[in-house]
């Protein structure tokens, strides 16, 4: 009973209210923040990755965090010549780049070429109707990116879907580049 | 290749983040930088000649139609995304704003016509324009002598862990937010010399007597530091035209408003004004501010409150067409010698918009400045939960002892 009078209820509200007052200098929190990603959940995605993937190679498989989770994880690619770079783990947009409400540990995929070539890596995933059922009439995708350097050579894509593989361009479709000035592209302009 | 290229106003540029959203609508598509339209929507019909016709394979980062990756970015990629629909306008630039702590969400929300953060440090040498608008503005070297930009103290912006006049925590910032810093007893015209200078080679062109200027000062000294000091000159660089409008702050100049007052100014007329009973700012806090030109009336606000307002038609003479402005200073050369009017301390947070806000509106991107930083709610949720626990464990104790 004395015990409970001591170190009771009573006693430990008032300590974590004056603990909160003390640390925080404010009693109540007016306004809750939602985190990037929950925003982004909360528009319904079909697919979500991430990319916070570290390692490497073989490079992991990139996550998808969408509520089908699991069911449309991607792959990590880097072209088989020396002079592709694929780096995972990275840093990705952060608080510390004002992007307050991003992980503070937020992790992002590099990578790179020379701009005299055209191959490098990224990330693919190869079953967007089949097992995503994302159909080529009405879609949208997302994608932060941040450039390391510009080519002034070939153009730099962004994001890219394809009706399969071949060796020319014929199965390319909608893919969304940064122009570097060649090749029909307007310098540092986005492009279709 | 048949490309359709972006006639948008923003440039990619290296070292920056840009959020990218792509939209395929039927037989059109559309293309977003940083929540504005970049691409319009462009009539492009999805081709059904080759392959499985069903765009099965997905490149982030990379083109997937080879047996490699082919002509990938060069750089980072990243919170990759897809809808099996077509998002609105409205939530793809949700989707860009929930990135922003609350305050920079606030004037993003607004539609500013440019909005510099001013978070670049030593290296950087563009003032990055966040406002989809693409007004990137070239810096100085950022080290002393100049207007330095260290990441240090005191060339940090508005944090949590500072407070506004009211006490209240400035936690609509980011912990790491940055501010440039103009040193007591600066001179010269060039981008060292200022917080911001706005090029005509990247203009800010908006209606002359419909605009707003919003930012935060924190002065480090107001009262010996100079003449007057200026946190904004609005004027054409090629001298053709009006003075236009400035706005500064009171110091050693006797026949000017008090020091540490803040004062609007016209040259043309030799014309000053401020409040009757100024506010007079203390060295080291944080204000905002905002100034609105609204046809011939003008009106200042500090902190969301109304510091002064008057009629004072802008002189006539050519329009503003150049687009240009200084943050920090006045860009006219007919200055004192020794003196070049230059604002003692930190701006930051510098947005233009081409229209007149209303108060109403200068209030709420105040108050978003105000809301507690994102630790500080989990901190109290935790406590919360803390409290919640502890009662339970009360009725449990309370609930024999009623039998």
């Amino acid at each position: 009973m004395g015990k409970q009078q001591v170190f009771g209820c009573r006693f430990w509200v008032l300590v974590a209210q004056a603990a909160a007052v003390m640390l925080l200098g404010e009693p109540f929190c007016v306004q809750g923040a939602i985190l990037y990603r929950d925003a982004v959940l909360g528009t319904n995605p079909v697919i979500y990755w991430p990319l916070d993937e570290t390692g490497g190679p073989p490079y992991p498989a990139a996550v998808d965090i969408a509520p089908l989770a699991g069911a449309n994880n991607a792959a990590y690619l880097k072209h088989s010549d020396t002079n592709s770079v694929l780096t995972l783990g990275q840093a990705g947009p952060r608080p510390t780049d004002g992007f307050l409400y991003m992980p503070s540990d937020n992790k992002a995929p590099y990578a790179n070429h020379p701009m005299t070539d055209q191959r490098g890596a990224g990330t693919l995933y190869d079953a967007l109707y089949t097992t995503a059922g994302v159909p080529p009439t009405a879609y949208t995708v997302q994608v932060w990116f941040k450039q390391g350097s510009l080519s002034t050579e070939y153009p730099t894509y962004v994001f890219s879907r394809a009706n399969g593989t071949a060796g020319d361009d014929t199965y390319l479709r909608d893919s969304l580049g940064i122009g570097s000035g060649q090749y029909g592209t307007t310098a540092k302009k986005m492009f279709f | 290749m048949n490309v359709i290229s972006s006639t948008g106003p923003q440039s990619v540029e290296a070292g920056k983040w840009y959020h990218f959203v792509y939209i395929r609508n039927g037989d059109y598509f559309t293309t977003y930088l940083n929540g504005k339209q970049d691409i319009p929507w462009t009539y492009r019909p999805w081709r059904t000649t080759t392959g499985d016709n069903n765009g099965n394979r997905l490149g982030i980062g990379m083109r997937p139609d080879k047996s490699e990756p082919f002509m990938s970015i060069r750089g980072w990629y990243d919170e990759a995304a897809v809808w099996n629909r077509v998002l609105t306008e409205a939530e793809v630039r949700s989707l860009y704003l929930a990135a922003f702590p609350e305050y920079p969400r606030a004037i993003l929300a607004s539609q500013p016509a440019a909005y510099w953060r001013l978070n670049e440090v030593v290296g950087d040498n563009l003032a990055y324009d966040i406002s989809g608008n693409g007004r990137d503005q070239t810096l100085g070297n950022g080290q002393s002598p100049n207007v330095t930009r260290s990441g240090s103290p005191p060339d940090v912006g508005p944090r949590p862990t500072d407070t506004a006049r009211n006490g209240a925590r400035l936690g609509g910032f980011e912990p790491t937010n940055y501010a440039p810093t103009i040193p007591i007893g600066k001179t010269g015209w060039t981008d060292n010399d200022y917080a911001l200078v706005v090029h005509s080679t990247s203009p800010v062109v908006v209606p002359d007597t419909q605009y707003t200027v919003e930012a935060w000062i924190r002065p480090s000294n107001t009262t010996t530091y100079g003449l007057v000091g200026y946190i904004f000159h609005r004027r054409d660089f090629d001298d053709s035209g009006r003075f236009g409008d400035a706005l500064g702050m009171g110091g050693t100049y006797q026949a000017g408003a008090p020091a540490g007052a803040l004062f609007y100014y016209n040259k043309d007329t030799e014309t000053a004004i401020w409040a009757p009973n100024p506010t007079i700012l203390q060295p080291n806090q944080w204000y905002h501010v905002a100034f609105v030109r609204q046809g011939d009336a003008i009106r200042l606000y500090i902190d969301g409150q109304l510091e002064f307002s008057a009629i004072y038609p802008l002189p006539s003479g050519t329009n503003f067409d150049q687009g240009t402005w200084v943050f920090g200073g006045r860009s006219d050369s007919n200055l004192p010698p020794n003196d070049h009017l230059k604002w003692p301390g930190n701006i930051d947070e510098v947005a233009i918009f081409g229209r007149a806000l209303s108060q109403q509106e200068i209030l709420a991107h105040f108050n978003a400045a105000l809301v507690p930083e994102p630790s500080t709610c989990l901190l109290m949720a935790l406590g919360t939960l803390l409290l919640f626990g502890l009662r339970v464990r009360k009725i449990r104790f309370a609930s024999p002892r009623s039998r």
